[in-house]
């Protein structure tokens, strides 16, 4: 429309090409240059928030970003003098001729070591840069956890207003959740692609923290960079970035057969040749013992030959087909800091899981035999530039192609109970789960472009478009089942999303404000076969469906003084029914062409508070919340089939508070508490089975110079609590009789022990150290007391 | 690298310490605190309660909660609210409810593959007194007398060769016989009803059947069926068929399959009540002809009739229910008593498959229908509504007791649950008219039931 408007009106065009002229004029007219350059420690680690002054000109500075890495604009081509501060190192002056092209710098800092133990309480890590964006965004350094056998999600679970609801022990089922959103509402991305559609091989609860550097989650406003259709926010995690040589290996053993290893390395040789690999290995039996399959009931009833309730119950059963096995490779080769690119690589993942189910949403008849397989390939290309106009300008560009095939064997005639005995059912047509037996293979293939391009006009104003390109088709095979094969003739989504924001700072940068729109352009297709039918103008059925939407918001931070910021951020958002939502599976979930997308009006206000001196630093971080959603779907059943429709008004009001405070650089102390009220609009009742309040508590002691100069002993103590809640209803059934998922409160201990700067790792968990009854979810008991052990090697 | 040994050592030892330390008893005992195995019936004062399977409004996304809630009186149902804000027992779970004696059963669907037996104790509170599990979800029931309650379970699928082109068995049904005493099952007895495996292929292909109802009379089982095709769409291999399977009970010998040209398919999936006994004796069955109902057939809706002491359709009887006066087709249909039936009629027949199994929409106007007249009269005060009717209808002293829903389809536009209200209606078959009784703070009352404690 915007574009048909300006196509019709010359004397916008004009006026827009002026604007452009002018915008543009400086880089061409003057003969001024652009230094480049990076600043990094002795290791090689970027040095964030380091100051890079033309001496003796004290308004003349840039400051480096979170990589380390500066732009110097207009300078002129001579001889400068700079100045390089960072604190917590020795200040530098470094001597550089500035000629007409290839400037770049790269400054390498001693560290100061009489200051040190007061630089880490002083200085600002990627982590406190990170949140006082004007996005309300929760970042977590990943460093100290990275000795522990630990995964992402565990990592996740620890961060305020998420709560992660899992299945069972390694490889289980989980549901995540963010401010009540959970499922495909929440988007989840690596190093800024989007992960969804990709299959539960490379979920995170797969990825072992050894991998990752960062994990980045952002709260209902969601930046463009980021180009999904998240509805309630989105979860970037940020792999290792620095361009450095290193090879990293870790092995971790623990209760229940449980084995996990990786293999994570960079190297890059001085051409700029660049080789990047990442892999893992999990093994679980998860073999653990529950005491009971019915909630409220101790043990397991004890059934005749028939299925009658004798009376007798036995007290404990252990899961017995629960095993889970999950691996993947990543192999990226290509060049770093060329003329062409900055970055660009091709890379290729593979990745596989088997996993024994061990039974449904419902524990209280367990599955003795049914599997779920799954495997991934992917290729992908990389590209980065960011010098493009003198410097102003950063392209990334990123497009793969993935094959994901999902098998689902269902195929035992057997019946078993929680002791691990079968009987034969009679009707041999039957598989554990379904009404037929079933090898349902599910093939999905995903395409995916990503492109950004961000422009810096001047120090105070940026500007960034995305765009993303979204296709899956997914088909369906059951050799078992040929008529009521799910997804048989194949299913199309197309979705592009463009998003476009611009960045002010005023005040000094004190006031920073982002606003952004992002656009929706969706289309789907399916057809559907009727194989009894013979009239052959109504034996197949297509489905279609063409979406247009908009969405925009605004993130703004102001900084009252230096540690007192106030936040206050916005989005008007949607989320696109998936594939399956509007065309059924081509089963016994049937098409509604009619569905709406799901639409969500975000407001987040926010205060972060940072205090420190020689000894101590405290960071508070609090955050109120409102999400008021219209058109959420729901599953509606009709007779023996289901459809999706629009139908609940829900409203989530709450607030999220956590606070560090760090002492002497060897204590932390922190804690977050996560309060939310879900209420369903259209009944106007406060809606069950989603935590409401919950939170987590850490303790941490760093003990250097154990045993050798170089060892560091790090003790930590995690606590997750979760307020009991109930199951279906919070005012519904006599009070006596109501279900509710129990409180939790769990503690896991964690020791680990670092040598040679942190070459030599190992490290020991408890998990549930005071080996309580943990569910998430309804009857479905998650594992008791635990111990790991983790060996981790940084070879160079 | 010595201190890393020590310290692996050290560590090592320490998890093996720890590992003995918190090492549990791992030996399964068995207890006793379950329900007791057998109670004794001690005599004490008759107790008798209105027991409801009643479905809560869906919360947020989830599916709607079924609950057991026992009401003390008649009046509970007659007047005021219904509602199960701290009362009631939630169950898991999409269920039937079914009585047979002074037992309630309510088997889960699908997920849950259990039925409870609800009985009233000694003081009159509802307790849960047994439980059955089951292999496959049981899909149609009936108390075929005070003692018995049969379910069965059904299929919409056949098994294939491994190319997928050819079908090649069609497997039994299996009957769950339940005393309705105690709740348990007694006996599954595995039959295959009326199944056909044709010569397998897609030209032509095998027939499964799918039970709509069961009636018992003098030691001979009437089992009104669909035949549908086994692609798990539950479409009709045979539309313009009545069909029904007589067999001697208990021993569960087919005496004979009947079937009947003048209509189509009788009953509808999901209802228990496509076949009915009156007073005399006379069993009577209706078809729908209804694509929404998804019991499609181009025979008009009706009703046809087994005489007392027959086996075979009397071919004298045919009620051609559609284009009577009054008329339409019919969705359901239960027998109140006197000769006369409580029917839901269709309104619009031109909506899809499904459509009028939806929990809220202008669906249906409600009739009596009187087989021996073969007339149709308009029940006078409730509007158009909706509700889907899985259990029997209750009957108490001459009058029809049901939940009906008013108010637009959900998901369409913006209409929601909250735009419609369910109400008990006390239909007086006499006169035709419909008294709202109480409401429902809730979707619907799948059924009614009452029961005393005199087991």
């Amino acid at each position: 429309m915007i574009f048909k408007k300006m196509c019709l009106n010359n004397k916008k065009i004009n006026k827009g090409l002026v604007f452009i002229t002018i915008v543009l004029s400086p880089l061409f007219l003057f003969s001024q240059t652009v230094l480049k350059g990076q600043i990094l420690d002795q290791k090689s680690q970027p040095i964030a928030s380091a100051t890079i002054q033309v001496l003796e000109q004290q308004n003349n500075y840039v400051v480096s970003d979170f990589d380390g890495k500066f732009n110097f604009q207009n300078l002129e081509l001579k001889k400068y003098i700079f100045q390089i501060k960072a604190i917590g190192y020795k200040s530098k002056n470094v001597v550089f001729q500035v000629t007409s092209s290839n400037n770049f710098l790269k400054i390498v800092l001693q560290q100061d070591i009489t200051a040190l133990d007061e630089v880490v309480i002083n200085g600002k890590t990627k982590v406190d840069l990170i949140k006082e964006q004007a996005f309300e965004v929760e970042a977590l350094e990943i460093k100290q956890l990275k000795n522990a056998s630990v995964d992402i999600n565990g990592i996740l679970a620890t961060i305020p207003g998420v709560n992660i609801r899992q299945n069972g022990g390694l490889g289980s089922d989980f549901n995540f959740s963010l401010n009540g959103f959970s499922g495909n509402q929440v988007k989840f991305f690596i190093d800024g692609i989007p992960q969804d559609n990709l299959g539960t091989a490379l979920s995170f609860n797969n990825f072992p923290a050894t991998l990752i550097d960062r994990v980045e989650v952002y709260k209902g406003v969601v930046p463009v960079f980021l180009g999904a259709d998240a509805l309630g926010g989105a979860i970037n995690i940020i792999s290792n970035q620095e361009q450095k040589n290193f090879l990293d290996v870790s092995y971790d053993i623990g209760s229940f057969n449980t084995h996990r290893a990786t293999l994570n390395g960079h190297y890059y040789t001085d051409k700029g040749f660049a080789f990047q690999l990442s892999s893992f290995f999990n093994y679980s039996d998860n073999d653990y013992t529950i005491n009971g399959n019915e909630f409220g009931k101790e043990g397991f009833a004890i059934r005749d030959e028939l299925g009658n309730n004798t009376g007798l119950r036995r007290k404990t059963a252990k899961r017995f087909h629960d095993a889970y096995e999950s691996q993947m490779i990543q192999a990226r080769v290509g060049f770093i800091n060329k003329k062409f690119a900055d970055k660009i690589l091709v890379g290729i993942t593979a990745a596989a899981n088997e996993n024994e189910i061990q039974h449904s949403q419902d524990p209280e008849i367990p599955f003795g035999e049914m599997e779920r397989n799954e495997e991934v390939f992917r290729a992908s290309i990389n590209f980065l530039k960011d010098s493009l106009l003198n410097g102003k300008l950063k392209v990334k560009a990123y497009g793969e192609l993935a094959s994901i095939k999902a098998i689902n064997i269902d195929t035992s005639s057997r019946q078993y109970n929680w002791f691990g005995e079968f009987i034969i059912r009679n009707d041999k047509t039957r598989g554990e789960r379904g009404g037929s037996k079933s090898i349902l293979s599910l093939d999905d293939s995903r395409r995916l472009i990503n492109t950004s391009s961000t422009y810096k006009l001047d120090k105070n104003n940026t500007s960034s478009i995305n765009y993303t390109y979204n296709y899956l088709e997914r088909s369906g095979n059951d050799p078992l089942n040929t008529f009521t094969t799910p997804f048989k003739t194949p299913h199309k989504i197309n979705k592009h999303i463009i998003g476009a924001s611009h960045t002010f700072n005023f005040f000094n940068q004190n006031l920073q404000l982002t606003a952004f729109g992002k656009s929706f352009f969706i289309n789907t297709i399916s057809v559907n076969e009727d194989v009894f039918n013979d009239d052959i103008d109504t034996r197949f059925s297509i489905v279609k469906n063409r979406y247009k939407d908009f969405g925009y918001g605004f993130a703004s931070s102001y900084k009252i003084t230096k540690g007192l910021q106030v936040k206050l951020s916005h989005e008007n958002t949607i989320r696109v029914p998936e594939g399956y939502e509007f065309f059924g599976d081509g089963n016994n979930l049937i098409a509604n062409p009619n569905l709406l997308p799901e639409e969500s009006k975000n407001t987040n206000a926010g205060l972060l508070f940072n205090y420190s001196n020689r000894l101590i630093k405290v960071n508070l971080d609090t955050n109120f919340f409102r999400r008021d959603t219209d058109n959420l779907l729901f599953l509606s059943s009709r007779g023996n089939v289901a459809q999706y429709i629009n139908l609940s008004k829900v409203l989530n009001t709450g607030f999220e508070t956590e606070i560090l405070i760090r002492i002497f650089n060897k204590l932390s102390v922190g804690g977050n508490i996560t309060y939310q009220y879900i209420e369903d609009k259209n009944i106007d009742q406060r809606i069950p089975n989603i935590p409401y309040t919950f939170g987590n508590f850490s303790l941490a002691y760093t003990l250097k110079k154990l045993f050798q100069s170089s060892g560091i002993l790090n003790i930590n103590l995690n606590s997750f609590y979760v307020e009991e809640f109930p199951f279906q209803s919070f005012i519904d059934g006599s009070s006596e009789e109501r279900l509710f998922i129990p409180r939790q409160f769990s503690h896991n201990l964690n020791v680990s022990y670092s040598l040679k700067d942190g070459r030599y790792n190992i490290s020991f968990l408890i998990s549930n150290l005071t080996n309580e009854r943990l569910y998430d979810n309804f009857a479905i008991q998650k594992p008791g007391r635990a111990f790991f052990i983790k060996f981790r090697h940084n070879l160079f | 690298m010595k201190i890393i040994e020590l310290t692996k050592k050290a560590m090592l030892f320490s998890l093996l310490l720890i590992a003995f330390i918190a090492c549990e008893d791992e030996k399964s005992e068995i207890i006793n605190n379950g329900n007791p195995p057998e109670t004794p019936p001690t005599a004490g004062n008759k107790i008798s309660k209105y027991v409801l399977g009643f479905s809560a409004l869906p919360i947020g996304g989830s599916n709607s909660v079924d609950y057991i809630l026992s009401l003390p009186n008649i009046e509970s149902l007659t007047k005021g609210e219904i509602s199960i804000e701290g009362k009631g027992t939630p169950l898991k779970a999409w269920r039937f409810f079914h009585q047979a004696g002074n037992t309630v059963f309510s088997p889960g669907y699908s997920e849950d593959k259990k039925a409870i037996a609800f009985q009233l104790d000694n003081n009159g509170e509802l307790e849960e007194v047994s439980s059955f599990t089951y292999q496959a979800t049981l899909d149609n029931f009936s108390a075929v007398d005070d003692e018995t309650l049969i379910g069965v379970e059904l299929s919409g699928v056949a098994p294939t060769n491994e190319a997928g082109t050819m079908f090649t068995s069609v497997p039994d049904r299996t009957f769950y016989i339940v005393d309705a005493k105690t709740g348990k099952l007694q006996k599954t007895v595995e039959h295959p009803i009326d199944s056909n495996l044709g010569d397998g292929t897609l030209e032509n292909p095998p027939y499964l059947p799918w039970v709509t109802g069961m009636v018992l009379r003098n030691g001979k089982l009437f089992v009104s069926y669909h035949k549908l095709f086994p692609d798990n769409k539950y479409n009709q291999a045979a539309p313009d068929k009545a069909c029904i399977a007589v067999f001697d009970y208990p021993s569960f010998k087919l005496d004979k399959l009947i079937e009947d040209d003048r209509l189509s398919v009788l009953g509808i999936n999901g209802h228990s009540t496509g076949i009915e006994k009156t007073e005399t004796g006379d069993i009577y069955a209706y078809a729908a002809s209804s694509k929404g109902a998804k019991a499609d057939g181009t025979k008009p809706s009706g009703i046809i009739r087994i005489k007392n002491g027959s086996t075979d359709f009397d071919k004298d009887y045919f009620f051609d229910v559609e284009n009577a006066p009054n008329g339409g087709k019919i969705f359901w249909m239960d027998y109140i008593g006197n000769g006369k039936a409580l029917a839901r009629i269709i309104q619009d027949d031109s909506l899809p498959e499904w459509a009028f199994f939806a929990e809220q929409g202008p669906f249906f106007k409600l009739a009596i229908i009187d087989f021996n007249n073969k007339t149709v009269t308009d029940v006078q005060g409730i509007s158009a509504h909706a509700n889907r009717y899985t259990s029997p209808l209750f009957v108490e002293d001459g009058k029809a007791y049901l939940s009906a829903r008013v108010g637009n389809p959900i998901g369409i536009g913006a209409t929601t649950v909250a735009d419609g209200e369910a109400h008990i209606y006390i239909i007086d078959p006499a006169t035709a008219t419909a008294t709202k009784g109480a409401k429902i703070n809730g979707l619907y009352v799948k059924g009614i039931f009452k029961i005393d404690n005199q087991n």
